[in-house]
């Protein structure tokens, strides 16, 4: 699964060998790489970097890490170079404006009716609203690691207490840049903490505070550079859960390391198995960041309790939560039903707020064992893992 | 129904430079006559992967995350869409390659062809 460190040294070989000095006199030949480097290095490492004719574009002091782009020539001098534990290609890819983007968001500017409030089956099924009584999530700071999240929702519009966009080479904490202008981190927003009044739906945890960490472009599509940042932004930021409701094939040194950061700093990561399942469960699907052990993943079930074929399945499946036919807040004051275990991982995400607010002396070690302790079984570990989130019986427990 | 879809991939050249960008283009057309629905399971929606020598050497979707949330697209008769990208890490070294484009719907449509890297024209001076 190591594809893209193979990559750089299947690159690399070819690069020893004869074909090397096709390489034009004065051509700037340079790759983009992410460099993990000995503990103790990190200021030396960029130097050499320079020296070698490569430009710094992060350092990242929490995962001992810097994201580079070095002339091609000099791969192999970071490579043999003691200090340095690893090297990572990055893609830094050119999208089409507008190429893979969503349906336009409509231009209404008159807000949209608002439905008398409803009760998704998800919250309903997992018992949050059983929990209520005893906490709402209050002021537990919930990272919402997406597309953004339209403040403006009149169900969200309170509980959206702050946020920042990663995406690309520029952090902006200016609300316009981390807007949601798709609508999938809006609705993960809903499933999470939507308000319990009056009108549309109510999230898992009403009263928790969530904040706008953009990571994905509007298309949905992010870089592991960008949601390395957006996690020590969470960190920096004093953030107490992480809730990621995406994932990728490959796996990545960097990106474990930076979830295990936050881990060891005391906060949970909550994150989408994958919609890669072949309706097998001896097969293994779970994508990253959900696979790594310091992330809690969670695989997708529908209205009878049952897991969609598409749900990843492995042994790194932790949990199961509603994720079949989701409703929660869209774009410009509307609702959506959606499906993925991108709705199934805020379920999560929000129960945990739940127990948090309920105690907060619990480290996230307890807060997850509670929750392990208090799933019900669905079946297949494989499939399921400990079971269906219960968040009155994790909360009360608490 | 197959055949009232098009999928064609194909670079900007078919010989290029070392050290020169290769552009990719991913087309897919609706040919029939009718509306064609097709299911994804994440924001995904195409991907790009290049062999040399029946070794993958380069995946787009290797460095990036999606959202996990099932998608549709809808292609009405004679609509189109193109997906490009450009393969940007300058370390593709002389030989022949092939590169599949693959619409990431369920089931996969896919399209190959071949490009050339070949050593740089000697530059004057």
């Amino acid at each position: 699964m190591k594809l893209r460190t193979l990559g750089i040294a299947v690159i690399a070989l070819m690069l020893l060998s004869a074909v090397s000095p096709v390489i034009a006199q004065g051509e700037q030949a340079t790759i983009d790489v992410i460099i993990g480097v000995e503990d103790g290095y990190l200021d030396y490492v960029p130097v050499l970097v320079q020296r070698l004719g490569g430009t710094v574009h992060e350092v990242w002091i929490f995962i001992s890490a810097l994201h580079v782009t070095i002339p091609l020539q000099a791969i192999d001098a970071i490579q043999k170079n003691p200090n340095i534990v690893y090297v990572e290609i990055t893609g830094t890819v050119y999208a089409l404006p507008g190429n893979a983007a969503p349906s336009p968001p409509g231009k209404g500017k008159e807000p949209a009716p608002q439905p008398p409030q409803e009760l998704p089956w998800g919250v309903d099924r997992i018992d949050a609203e059983l929990a209520w009584a005893t906490s709402t999530g209050l002021g537990v700071k919930v990272a919402v690691l997406d597309t953004g999240i339209d403040y403006s929702h009149p169900d969200l519009d309170d509980n959206v207490k702050g946020g920042v966009s990663v995406v690309g080479p520029i952090t902006s904490t200016d609300p316009r840049d981390w807007k949601d202008k798709n609508g999938h981190g809006t609705h993960v927003a809903g499933i999470i903490a939507a308000e319990n009044n009056t009108i549309g739906v109510v999230g898992v945890a009403p009263g928790a505070s969530l904040y706008a960490v953009k990571v994905l472009n509007n298309a949905g599509i992010g870089t592991y550079a960008d949601v390395i940042d957006g996690i020590e932004w969470s960190i920096k930021n004093g953030m107490q859960v992480i809730s990621m409701s995406f994932g990728g094939s490959s796996y990545s040194q960097a990106l474990e390391d930076a979830c295990n950061a936050a881990y060891n700093a005391g906060l949970i990561l909550v994150a989408a198995a994958g919609n890669s399942g072949d309706g097998d469960p001896e097969t293994n699907e779970v994508l990253y960041p959900a696979a790594y052990a310091s992330v809690i993943a969670v695989g997708a079930t529908d209205i009878n309790d049952v897991a969609p074929y598409w749900s990843s399945s492995g042994p790194e499946v932790e949990l199961a939560a509603p994720g079949v036919d989701i409703k929660s807040t869209w774009l410009d004051g509307t609702y959506e039903t959606l499906s993925g275990t991108s709705m199934a991982c805020p379920h999560v995400s929000g129960t945990v707020a739940l127990i948090w607010a309920k105690n907060s002396t619990l480290t996230n070690g307890e807060v997850r064992t509670l929750l392990q302790t208090t799933a019900d079984p669905l079946g297949d570990t494989r499939v399921y893992g400990y079971g269906l989130v219960d968040a009155e019986e994790s909360t009360l427990a608490a | 129904m197959e055949k009232d879809i098009l999928v064609t991939v194909q670079t900007d050249k078919e010989e290029y430079e070392v050290g020169e960008q290769v552009r990719m283009y991913l087309k897919i057309l609706n040919n029939g006559p009718y509306p064609m629905r097709l299911d994804f399971a994440s924001a995904q929606r195409y991907d790009f992967i290049v062999y040399r020598d029946k070794e993958e050497v380069w995946r787009w979707s290797g460095d990036e995350v999606f959202a996990m949330v099932l998608g549709s697209i809808t292609l009405k008769p004679n609509e189109k869409r193109v997906y490009a990208e450009t393969l940007s890490a300058k370390e593709m070294t002389q030989g022949t390659y092939k590169l599949v484009g693959t619409i990431t719907s369920r089931p996969p449509l896919k399209a190959t062809c071949t490009f050339r890297i070949e050593p740089p024209t000697r530059h004057h001076r």
